[in-house]
C-alpha cells in the first residue's frame, strides 16, 4: 500500500514548473519577436534609405538637365512677367488707335485741329477750326453719319466763333460708343 | 532568481531594447519615409519641369523674346525711338523736326519692376493724308507709343504747290518699358507656360515694324541677357 504523503506538495512543484517552462517560453517566443521586429525595422530602415539615395541622385541629374535649360527657363519667366503689363497696355493702346482713327476719318480736309484729348470719362474734346462754314458743315453731317471704327453716341458742341475771313472756330465734345 | 524577479528582469530588459534599439530605429525610418515622400515629389515637379523645358521651343522663344525687348523695352528706349520715329517720318516723306523730350537717367533704375513711360513731344510736317497715314503707323512700331494728343496747324506753302494742303502736326507720345523681373526663374519653381491669351498676346508682337538702330560697332557688355556664365575651374 502506497501512502502518497507529498501528493499535494508535488502537484504545487509541477505547477510551478509548468508555470516556470511557460514564462521560459513567452521569454524566448518574446525575444526572437522583438530580434524579429528590430531586424525588419533596420531591414526597411535600409531599403528606405538606399531608395532616398536612388532618388537623390536622380533629382541631382534631373537638376543638371534644367541647369542646362536655364536660359529658356529665364526667358519664359521674363515674357510671363512682361506679358502682364503688355496685356493691359495692348487693350488701352487698341482702344486709344480706335478713338485716333474714329477722330481721323470724322474731319474733313482743311480742318486744323489744335487737339482732341480724351478724358478719364471717356469724352472727346476736340477743338479746332475750318475755314469756311461749308466745311463746318461738313464736319458736323460726319458727326451724324455711322463712323467707324467707333461710331459717335453724343455729339455736343461747346462752343462757335466765326471770325471776320469766314473761319469757324469750334470746340465739340464727342462720346463715342465703345 | 524567483518568479517575480525573472518577470521583472524581463520586462526591464523589454524596456531598455525598446527605449535603445526598437524607438530610435522607429523615428530614423519615419523620418526616412518622410523624406522618400518629399523626394518623390520634388522628383515628379522636376520631372515634369523638364518635360515643359523640353517642350518649349529655343528658337521662337528667342525671337518672341528679341521681339518682346524691341516693343517693350527693358530700359528707357531712347535710341529705337529716335530711329523709329525719324525713319517713319522719312517714310511717308515727312518732315521731322523739333522733337523734345526729358529721359532723365539712362541706366537702368535698379530694384524698379514697375511699367514706366517715357513722354516726348515732336512735330511732323507734310499733306494731311500722310500724317495721317503716318499717325496710323505709329501705334504699330515699336517701341510701343501712345499718341497722347495731336495738334494740327495748316500751313500751305504756296512756293511749291499751292492746291497741297500743308500741315504740321505737333504730337505729344508716350513710350512704355519695364525692367525685367528682379529674380528670374530658379529649379525647385515651376515653369509657368503662357495661357492662350497671352500666346495672342505674343502673336501680336509679330504685328509691330521694327526700325534698325544705329548700333556701335565695339563689343559693349553682355551681349545676351540670359545666356549661363560658364563656371570656372
Amino acid at each position: 500500500m502506497e501512502i502518497e504523503l507529498a501528493k499535494k506538495t508535488i502537484g504545487r512543484v509541477r505547477q510551478a514548473q509548468r508555470a516556470k517552462r511557460a514564462l521560459d517560453k513567452v521569454i524566448i517566443w518574446g525575444a526572437i519577436f522583438l530580434s524579429l521586429v528590430i531586424i525588419i525595422i533596420a531591414a526597411a530602415n535600409l531599403l528606405v534609405n538606399r531608395e532616398n539615395q536612388v532618388l537623390d541622385s536622380k533629382i541631382q541629374s534631373l537638376k543638371k538637365q534644367i541647369e542646362a535649360k536655364s536660359k529658356i527657363e529665364n526667358q519664359q519667366v521674363y515674357l510671363n512677367s512682361k506679358l502682364t503689363a503688355f496685356g493691359g497696355l495692348i487693350k488701352t493702346h487698341e482702344l486709344h488707335q480706335a478713338i485716333a482713327e474714329t477722330i481721323f476719318s470724322l474731319i474733313p480736309d482743311g480742318t486744323s485741329l489744335k487737339g482732341f484729348e480724351v478724358t478719364e470719362t471717356g469724352v472727346i474734346s476736340l477743338a479746332g477750326s475750318v475755314p469756311s462754314w461749308g466745311l463746318f458743315s461738313r464736319l458736323l453731317t460726319n458727326l451724324e453719319q455711322p463712323s467707324r471704327p467707333l461710331t459717335v453716341a453724343q455729339s455736343k458742341i461747346m462752343q462757335i466763333n466765326f471770325t471776320a475771313d469766314g473761319q469757324v472756330d469750334f470746340d465739340l465734345e464727342l462720346t463715342l460708343k465703345i | 532568481m524567483t518568479k517575480k524577479q525573472k518577470i521583472t528582469g524581463q520586462i526591464l530588459v523589454l524596456a531598455v531594447t525598446l527605449l535603445l534599439f526598437v524607438r530610435p530605429l522607429a523615428v530614423k525610418l519615419n523620418a526616412n519615409l518622410k523624406a522618400r515622400e518629399q523626394l518623390v515629389k520634388q522628383a515628379a515637379e522636376l520631372s515634369e519641369k523638364l518635360e515643359i523645358l523640353n517642350g518649349i521651343e529655343t528658337g521662337l522663344v528667342d525671337e518672341r523674346v528679341k521681339k518682346m525687348e524691341a516693343v517693350f523695352p527693358s530700359i528707357k528706349p531712347i535710341v529705337p525711338l529716335l530711329a523709329s520715329l525719324s525713319q517713319l517720318a522719312a517714310e511717308h516723306s515727312l518732315t521731322f523736326g523739333g522733337l523734345s523730350l526729358s529721359p532723365g537717367s539712362l541706366s537702368q533704375e535698379k530694384g524698379q519692376s514697375d511699367l514706366k513711360d517715357l513722354s516726348f513731344n515732336f512735330e511732323v510736317g507734310g499733306d494731311f493724308l500722310r500724317i495721317s497715314q503716318f499717325m496710323k503707323s505709329l501705334e504699330n512700331t515699336a517701341p510701343l507709343m501712345k499718341i497722347e494728343s495731336v495738334s494740327l496747324n495748316i500751313k500751305t506753302n504756296p512756293l511749291f504747290d499751292p492746291g497741297a494742303t500743308q500741315v504740321t502736326a505737333q504730337v505729344e507720345v508716350s513710350a512704355y518699358y519695364q525692367a525685367p523681373p528682379k529674380t528670374l526663374g530658379s529649379i525647385d519653381k515651376p515653369v509657368r507656360l503662357l495661357t492662350k491669351n497671352e500666346e495672342g498676346l505674343l502673336n501680336q508682337l509679330i504685328g509691330f515694324r521694327t526700325f534698325p538702330a544705329i548700333l556701335p560697332t565695339g563689343a559693349v557688355g553682355k551681349e545676351d541677357l540670359f545666356e549661363v556664365q560658364p563656371r570656372l575651374p
